[in-house]
């Protein structure tokens, strides 16, 4: 066929005529740049979104949970920091790298592509410095910086709980590193060598570098096969992905419930030191007789074991009811009540209490603490301290920790998260369907793009992960894939489906008893 | 950016007049019809949105080729980008899937379906020049259009015919 032949026999092919009207088309067309806009709006939205879950979370901490020292709360400020500017770094880098304008020339179009490919590729190779690390160290200082707060006796078990919190950050930055770099070699570099070579080669005439070529052939085999085969498909059963979903879900119910029993223990006992120190201001300083001490005292603990902190409370000043009302200091007695139990002796006074206050030792059923007192000319209260020695026995702290964990307060919340964990599976399986396809030609995988030949399938070896086993599809050079086998929905199609379609002998067909009978 | 009454009927006009250019660019970047019907979709969409900037109407043929060709480049390689791993395979596997295949409904002239066939094994490049080419289109107005040079389209389209009467030769025994 010659040139003339050729562009007649083109320009002559029978075509398939759309059938949309004019109106169909017009408002079609309006809807897609509605979608488009909201688009643009929703990737940056979705950027900033997370920044503000982010910095909500950690301004949350940063105000409220002010019982931390002032080290643990910079932790707080360098991640909303870091959040702050890792958003942003990508809408930055999206505004600075725009799409070529309808209407540019390829070359045009493949500059814009190239440059925003090449933005895309130095954010994932310095994804270390920029993304990962500021966060990291602002989790490891507000983790670690609460430490020194820890007395002696807990030392130990809080070294070794930030320990763990550090290894599980390390990991999921380890994780995130690797998807990353992985990407990016996987897709972005090997993209921007054939953008370049596009380029170079419209730009100077010169054929395309032959390397890259070899790039382009899968692309019109994937389009071409998804065109011309069509696999039996399949995805997760909805119940595999719950049962981790669900279990995820739930279990970060329970640890974020654990810590806060375990925060409103520590909270507790930080408290007991804060009311103190408010008392101290409103304190006048007479040094009397130490008997009105001890008489005072005496009552005060009588009161105390009675639970009658009311009572206690008529003893204090004007000063000192003003700053506590009944509700505060009922509230804080029942705290030292709870973590220390009665008070079963006195020892005292002293003058080394609190800022020089008469001071008396009182040994509780859980524990030891220091009151210091100060009186007014009236006898009465005018300064109050209480300061634990003896973190309280932990014998009764598993039953307590317990009894706050399933608090109704906090199993309120359970069903809502066991519903966030249906949620979460269903999106999972949403996002897997067609995660498998059997066809004659071989495995369909990656929503059909992937495909692998039945031939090029060497071995097939099972990666067990509890009740769940995948395939690891190897081929002759050693290049592995898994595919998901035991998870995989319709269990009586697949096997129907690999029977049919797959060569006598193929290593698939050892695996075909793993795929539970159906009823 | 809201489009007027005028944008519209503009748009109506240009897209009727020149539907058939753009199906077969879509049938020359996407085989099968569901992803031609996406592109077309797509195409249709970017000449939308940049029509309110075409200045100047006499050339809205070559800028509607630019267009087309641009927006289907782009979106081949999007959908390529989508797939986590690539298959690498020879040419052999190709021929044994358009053979196992069988061709489309379109395609069901032999002459026709060999010159999809080779034209699918080009590099998107020359894709554009050989299709830009067949729509009779002068050097100047494919320079105009790709926004490579004349002497280059010259250079470039030479090779590619070349290699695509190879093509054509390797699959007509077919």
């Amino acid at each position: 066929m010659n040139d003339e032949e050729l562009k007649k026999l083109w320009q002559q092919q029978p075509l398939r005529e759309p059938n949309v009207s004019a109106e169909q088309l017009v408002s079609a067309m309006q809807k897609k740049m509605t979608c488009f806009r909201r688009a643009l709006l929703a990737r940056d939205m979705a950027e900033l979104l997370a920044c503000a879950v982010v910095v909500i979370a950690f301004g949350y901490f940063y105000i409220f949970l002010h019982a931390r020292l002032p080290i643990s709360r910079l932790g707080d400020l360098i991640v909303i920091g870091s959040t702050i500017f890792v958003a942003f770094k990508l809408v930055y880098a999206h505004r600075t790298t725009p799409s070529a304008p309808p209407g540019a020339t390829i070359v045009e179009s493949l500059r814009a592509e190239l440059s925003s490919v090449r933005a895309q590729s130095r954010l994932l190779g310095s994804v270390l410095w920029w993304y990962i690390l500021p966060g990291t160290i602002g989790l490891v200082v507000s983790t670690w910086g609460n430490l020194p707060a820890t007395n002696s006796g807990g030392l130990w078990g809080m070294v070794v709980i930030d320990l763990v919190v550090t290894l599980m950050i390390f990991a999921v930055d380890a994780c995130v590193y690797w998807l990353n770099q992985r990407a990016r070699s996987k897709q972005l570099v090997p993209l921007e060598a054939q953008l370049e070579s596009l380029l170079h080669s419209a730009e100077t005439g010169e054929p395309l570098d032959e390397t890259h070529r070899a790039n382009l052939r899968p692309i019109i085999l994937s389009t071409a096969a998804a065109g011309q085969v069509k696999p039996a498909e399949f995805k997760v059963a909805f119940w595999q992905i719950a049962v981790y979903g669900v279990s995820g879900i739930v279990g970060i119910w329970f640890f974020w419930m654990l810590d806060r029993a375990l925060d409103s223990e520590r909270h507790a006992r930080m408290q007991i030191t804060a009311a103190t120190v408010v008392t101290a201001v409103t304190q006048s300083f007479h040094f009397e007789a130490t008997n009105r001490y001890s008489v005072v005292a005496r009552t005060v603990i009588e009161l105390f074991n009675a639970g009658d902190y009311g009572a206690i409370r008529e003893l204090y000043n004007a000063n000192m009811s003003t700053v506590f009302p009944p509700k505060e200091t009922s509230d804080f007695y029942t705290r030292l009540a709870e973590l220390f139990g009665k008070i079963e002796n006195i020892e005292g006074p002293t003058n080394n209490g609190f800022r020089g206050w008469t001071a008396f030792g009182l040994h509780c059923q859980r524990g030891e603490m220091t009151m210091s007192l100060a009186l007014d000319t009236e006898d009465q209260i005018s300064g109050i301290h209480f300061q634990p020695l003896l973190r309280p026995a932990p014998k009764s702290s598993i039953g307590s920790v317990a009894r706050r964990i399933f608090s109704w307060r906090h199993l309120l919340w359970l069903p809502l998260f066991f519903l966030g964990g249906l949620l979460y599976s269903w999106l999972v399986q949403t996002w897997t369907a067609r995660a498998v396809g059997i066809s004659a030609l071989g495995v369909h995988l990656s929503k059909g793009l992937t495909l692998i030949f039945w031939d090029e399938i060497k071995e097939v070896r099972p990666l067990r992960f509890l009740n769940v086993r995948n395939l690891w599809l190897i081929k002759e050079s050693g290049e592995k894939t898994l595919m998901h086998w035991t998870p995989l929905e319709r269990h009586s199609d697949l096997k129907a489906a690999v029977e049919r379609c797959a060569p006598p002998d193929h290593p698939i067909r050892k695996y075909l008893s793993l795929l539970k009978r159906e009823r | 950016l809201n489009s007027t009454p005028a944008d519209e009927q503009r748009f109506l006009e240009l897209v009727n007049e020149n539907g058939n250019k753009i199906l077969r660019i879509c049938r020359v970047y996407a085989w099968n019809s569901a992803d031609q019907d996406d592109l077309y979709q797509e195409i249709t969409f970017q000449i939308w949105r940049g029509l309110p900037h075409l200045k100047e109407k006499q050339f809205a043929n070559t800028w509607l080729y630019r267009v087309a060709i641009s927006t289907a480049i782009s979106f081949v390689r999007k959908r390529a980008l989508r797939s986590d791993r690539v298959v690498h395979v020879e040419h052999t596997d190709l021929t044994r899937i358009i053979e196992s295949g069988q061709t489309t409904e379109e395609s069901a002239d032999d002459r026709m379906a060999n010159l999809y066939t080779s034209i699918y094994k080009l590099n998107p490049l020359e894709k554009a020049l050989i299709t830009l080419f067949l729509e009779d289109l002068t050097y100047e107005q494919i320079a105009e259009a790709t926004g490579i040079s004349a002497n280059n389209v010259g250079v470039m389209l030479h090779r590619a015919r070349k290699k695509l009467s190879c093509l054509m030769k390797e699959e007509s025994p077919k």
